[in-house]
């Protein structure tokens, strides 16, 4: 899904839950029964995305502070968000 | 050989099962390997957790070779198999009611002891050598809590003692007899679907302090291979945490708890890949694993 199609709809979690485990980062959604190993990046859209929803542009902007490399912010998001869209972590809906 | 039907109602680890047979073979098995566990007595006021039957067959399974059923709460999960099996049914009857009826604990598959009040837990793949580590270890100085299972508290996180029986296969059943020569084994049973196998006798020690639970310290992930030079790497939490849920009974059952709780397990604990060929050299190696 390309970061256009993306921009028009609103993201959210449900029955996910993240935590900080050594130095690891881990999520489990109970929709899917899925856990993952998160990188740090992931783990701050997800809780980003637990605490509110959020359209992509506002995950962009609060995103912008963890993230050094920002030319590729957007490509690492739409990456990121279509990754966990499809294991049962994030959900969308139209904004 | 065939007699009256007897029922004995056993107390191991926080589960009472009530075992009903009429074979001789499984009730003299009981009464070796189960011999320091307590006897309950039955009572309308005694909650059973499981009703596990041992009989033949009926006349037309058993029609053309001698077969065994194994009954569980009144229904036949499983195929028959060869008379001779009918003690090990029952331990794999057991080993799967545990397995697919208890949730209100989280089960992983593991073998775990303890010593000095810190829970190992030996996880990983059947043929990696977990049996065979736990039965060594507790032949040297650690407490038996279960080769099967292991059962974590979902509120307190203690792992529960589920003692029984350690199942050995093939060369694990020399190997252990002559690493500790006074050890009790039961029957050997040839041909079964594991190859032979034979069961280890807990220790007195285990059993009698089968009620002491404890926190997890280490997990391990072993691997026996033939030759390996001992090999102890760390692995990481998040790692750790996968392997474990892949090796669970009832992980994605219990939701979020079940994630929780394995992730409070891990973070308290030590976590490690573990390769070994000599058992001498893994016992050592244990006994002086960091607090």
């Amino acid at each position: 899904m390309s970061s256009n199609k993306l921009s028009s709809e609103i993201f959210f979690c449900q029955n996910v839950i993240c935590r900080k485990v050594g130095d690891d980062f881990l999520a489990y959604s109970a929709f899917t029964g899925d856990t993952v190993i998160l990188t740090y990046f992931s783990f701050c859209t997800l809780n980003y995305l637990l605490a509110e929803k959020l359209s992509f542009s506002q995950l962009l902007k609060k995103l912008f502070d963890e993230e050094k490399d920002t030319d590729n912010l957007s490509v690492t998001l739409t990456h990121t968000i279509n990754e966990l869209i499809k294991r049962g972590f994030i959900f969308q809906s139209l904004a | 050989m065939k007699s009256k039907s007897k029922e004995i109602l056993l107390q191991i680890g926080p589960f009472s099962v009530l075992l009903e047979s009429s074979l001789c073979a499984v009730i003299e098995s009981v009464n070796n390997l189960y011999a320091d566990f307590t006897i309950l007595t039955k009572s309308p006021v005694l909650f059973t957790d499981f009703h596990i039957r041992i009989d033949r067959a009926n006349f037309y399974r058993g029609y053309c070779r001698s077969q065994v059923q194994c009954y569980i709460d009144g229904k036949t999960p499983f195929k028959p198999l060869p008379l001779d099996q009918a003690f090990p049914f029952f331990e794999w009857g057991l080993n799967w009611v545990i397995a697919s009826h208890v949730h209100y604990y989280l089960l992983v598959h593991a073998a775990v002891v303890e010593k000095d009040g810190h829970v190992l837990i030996l996880c990983g793949k059947p043929g990696a050598g977990k049996s065979t580590l736990c039965a060594a270890l507790s032949c040297h100085g650690w407490r038996l809590f279960s080769d099967e299972m292991a059962v974590i508290d979902l509120v307190t996180n203690e792992i529960i003692p589920c003692v029984r029986p350690v199942s050995l296969k093939n060369k694990a059943i020399d190997i252990i007899s002559e690493l500790s020569p006074g050890t009790v084994f039961g029957v050997s049973y040839k041909d079964t679907a594991k190859g032979t196998l034979s069961h280890m006798k807990p220790s007195k020690y285990s059993v009698e302090n089968g009620d002491v639970r404890a926190f997890a310290k280490w997990v391990v992930f072993p691997q026996y291979k033939h030759g390996a030079a001992t090999s102890l790497k760390e692995l990481s939490k998040g790692q750790t945490v996968i392997e474990l849920a892949k090796n669970s009974f009832n992980y994605n059952s219990l939701g979020i708890q079940g994630f929780n709780s394995l992730c409070d397990l891990v973070e308290g604990s030590h976590c490690y890949e573990f390769e070994y060929s000599d058992l001498n050299e893994a016992i050592s190696l244990f006994d002086g694993l960091p607090v």
